[in-house]
């Protein structure tokens, strides 16, 4: 059975800046993959790629075995690629229910989108009319959650999911996504602080300046991550478990 | 958790979705292609000047031969005028682009100082 997503050998950047030097793995159905490494290491263009937001300047980027590089980002969205970005992925201007009412471009009704929401996130329903820019951190995250699990995804791509939050908001927030990838959703998860996920995680990978130099169980990674984030690991010194015979 | 070899339906779903995708092959950067193409438009209109007139009509008497030096120096211009335009048109895009990306970053920095997020 072919890879939900499959990166081969993905190169990209910003202009004639590269950031991603040749980023290679899969996600099969219902795993979830946890990318870490510090801030700059290429974690959020990697996202970009794999939502179509950003075009790789070289290499492959496959959906259930089909390459889809040079598809736009809204074309991927409709087919089930759905992308929770960094920070505040809300309309801050727009109260609760406006938010999630824009998570009716996949087809669903109003009212199932609501019922969704406010069933796998009960705080919400109380601030169903507050505007969202006034909600929580942990609120906006959930929020941002809700409106794209509302859209029915078949990949779930969530982008720093605990930046600015409290720890244990993190914990319940991630307790959530270990529920949404044992029901079969495929989720790729990118952090920067790692021990929030490698507890759900099912394989993990470290990247750093813009490569993949460890790939494995999230237990075997997390003993790397140490010396990965404080710079005596590079992609000469830790091994790929990809590539290791 | 093991991958089960039944799919569910919804990824029979997105499997469908997928196929129906069209492709087209993106490119990273349209705009480095058309300054590259503006540049050898630029050179090219340049290097026809130069011929039509010392390769063409200077060496000859020839009316009919100088006519001809004509035509390939006006062509020359054309070139070099549309690779301008090129050149010129690829490099604002970049640096608009470049520009509203730094204003919107800039703009998400302030709201956050005013909310005083982290």
């Amino acid at each position: 059975m072919n890879p939900l997503l499959e990166l081969r050998n993905i190169r990209a950047g910003y202009g004639t800046i590269d950031v991603l030097h040749g980023v290679s793995f899969s996600i099969g159905a219902g795993q979830m993959y946890a990318l870490l490494g510090p801030n700059g290491a290429g974690k959020t263009t990697t996202m970009g790629v794999c939502s179509g937001q950003i075009v790789p300047s070289a290499g492959q980027l496959l959906l259930n075995g089909k390459e889809v590089g040079g598809v736009s980002s809204d074309a991927l969205a409709r087919t089930g690629v759905c992308l929770v970005p960094e920070g505040r992925g809300v309309f801050p201007n727009l109260t609760v229910l406006e938010n999630l009412r824009m998570a009716t471009y996949a087809g669903g009704s109003f009212s199932d989108v609501v019922d969704k929401a406010f069933t796998q996130f009960p705080p919400l329903a109380s601030r169903r009319h507050q505007l969202a820019g006034t909600l929580s951190g942990g609120e906006q995250q959930m929020l941002s959650m809700s409106r794209a699990l509302a859209t029915d995804p078949a990949l779930l791509l969530l982008d720093e999911l605990s930046t600015g939050l409290a720890p244990i908001i993190v914990e319940d927030l991630y307790g959530r996504v270990s529920e949404l990838a044992a029901s079969g959703l495929s989720i790729l998860i990118v952090e920067q602080f790692a021990q929030a996920i490698l507890g759900v995680a099912t394989v993990a990978s470290i990247m750093l300046h813009g490569r993949i130099v460890r790939t494995g169980p999230p237990g075997e990674v997390a003993d790397e991550l140490a010396a990965a984030y404080l710079g005596s690991a590079g992609p000469a010194s830790v091994v790929s478990s990809q590539g290791a015979p | 958790m093991t991958v089960s070899e039944q799919l569910s339906p919804r990824l029979q779903q997105f499997q469908a979705e997928v196929d129906q995708l069209r492709v087209t092959g993106g490119r990273a950067s349209p705009e480095r292609a058309g300054r590259i193409v503006g540049v050898i438009l630029m050179v090219a209109g340049l290097v026809l000047g130069i011929y039509a007139y010392f390769g063409l009509s200077h060496p000859t008497t020839n009316p009919l031969q100088q006519g001809d030096a004509t035509v390939v120096g006006l062509l020359g211009v054309g070139c070099a005028v549309v690779g301008t335009g090129l050149f010129v048109v690829f490099s604002l895009t970049r640096y608009f682009r470049y520009w509203l990306v730094r204003l919107i970053y800039e703009e998400r920095e302030q709201t956050d100082r005013l909310l005083d997020r982290p």
